[in-house]
């Protein structure tokens, strides 16, 4: 089958590739791009460990084609910092010890971001459940919900 | 200080570390794990190194007469091929797995497909 043209931006950089009908963002992002930030945990949209901001939404990229990327801008765990600087979301996960194995995290950290960038003051109630898509099995999820709800705070200017 | 509460010979402490280790926060991982440039095994892609492939049986409950490895064998970048007829046959032998007893007899049966395949899914065979 013949490849696709895809043009989009990832990270603010404008991106030109090509993949297959079949690829998944995920697979263009993880092969295509060599960003492995980005880690595949179930291929099935369930475990929430390859999301992705894709336009303002958050999404499972296992579930969304390559192809689909075209004309469309993407947030990935890799722009999250700047530079050397770290985002306070990744700040406050290592200052709460909010990660172990650490494979969830990029998706929890994207997931948080997207959370707090339309709700910048949610309760504990609000975090828990827009991060029930994002599966844990080192931690608990207690120290990655403070770690969110200390990141709000100091995002809100508080 | 007080006598252990435990019945020990130790003298008991109470202390007000709540994790092992004093400073968790000082972990030489937790930059590269939330910056998403850690490297797990999935993430390494090396020149020359070969893909696996499980064949598994789309049959739920099924003998298995025979497996023909000699087309797979014949292909060319086909650099290594096993089926049951490669692990050896264990006996019912009880060891202890942490958590649970693991019997080897069913372990040779159910990590690969031996005279029979047990459900839909189960490894017949595999390439690199």
């Amino acid at each position: 089958m013949k490849k696709i043209h895809v043009n989009t931006t990832i990270n603010g950089d404008k991106i030109d590739l090509l993949c297959e009908p079949t690829q998944t963002l995920l697979d263009v992002l993880r092969d295509e791009l060599q960003m492995t930030g980005t880690k595949e945990g179930c291929a099935t949209g369930d475990c929430g460990a390859c999301s992705v901001i894709l336009d303002g939404t958050l999404v499972c990229s296992c579930l969304v084609l390559g192809a689909e990327a075209s004309g469309k801008q993407i947030e990935t765990i890799e722009g999250m910092a700047n530079g050397n600087e770290l985002h306070p979301l990744q700040r406050k996960f290592i200052e709460h010890v909010a990660l172990q194995c650490g494979i969830c995290t990029p998706g929890l950290l994207v997931a948080a971001r997207s959370l707090l960038e339309r709700n910048p003051n949610p309760t504990e109630e609000e975090v828990r459940y827009w991060l029930a898509g994002n599966l844990c099995r080192c931690t608990g999820y207690h120290n990655v919900v403070e770690a969110v709800l200390d990141a709000a705070q100091e995002m809100r200017g508080t | 200080m007080m006598p252990s509460p435990y019945g020990t010979q130790l003298p008991y402490e109470e202390k007000n570390l709540k994790v092992v280790g004093t400073n968790p926060t000082e972990r030489a991982d937790a930059a590269d794990k939330v910056t998403g440039r850690a490297r797990y095994a999935a993430d390494v892609n090396l020149p020359g190194q070969l893909v696996g492939k499980v064949l598994r049986s789309p049959h739920a409950h099924a003998n298995i007469r025979s497996i023909d490895t000699s087309k797979a064998e014949a292909l060319g970048g086909v650099k290594a091929l096993v089926t049951f007829a490669d692990f050896p046959d264990m006996p019912v032998l009880h060891a202890s797995g942490g958590e649970i007893m693991i019997n080897f007899r069913d372990v040779t049966r159910n990590m690969m497909a031996r005279e029979k395949v047990l459900y839909d899914g189960h490894p017949v065979a595999a390439v690199a």
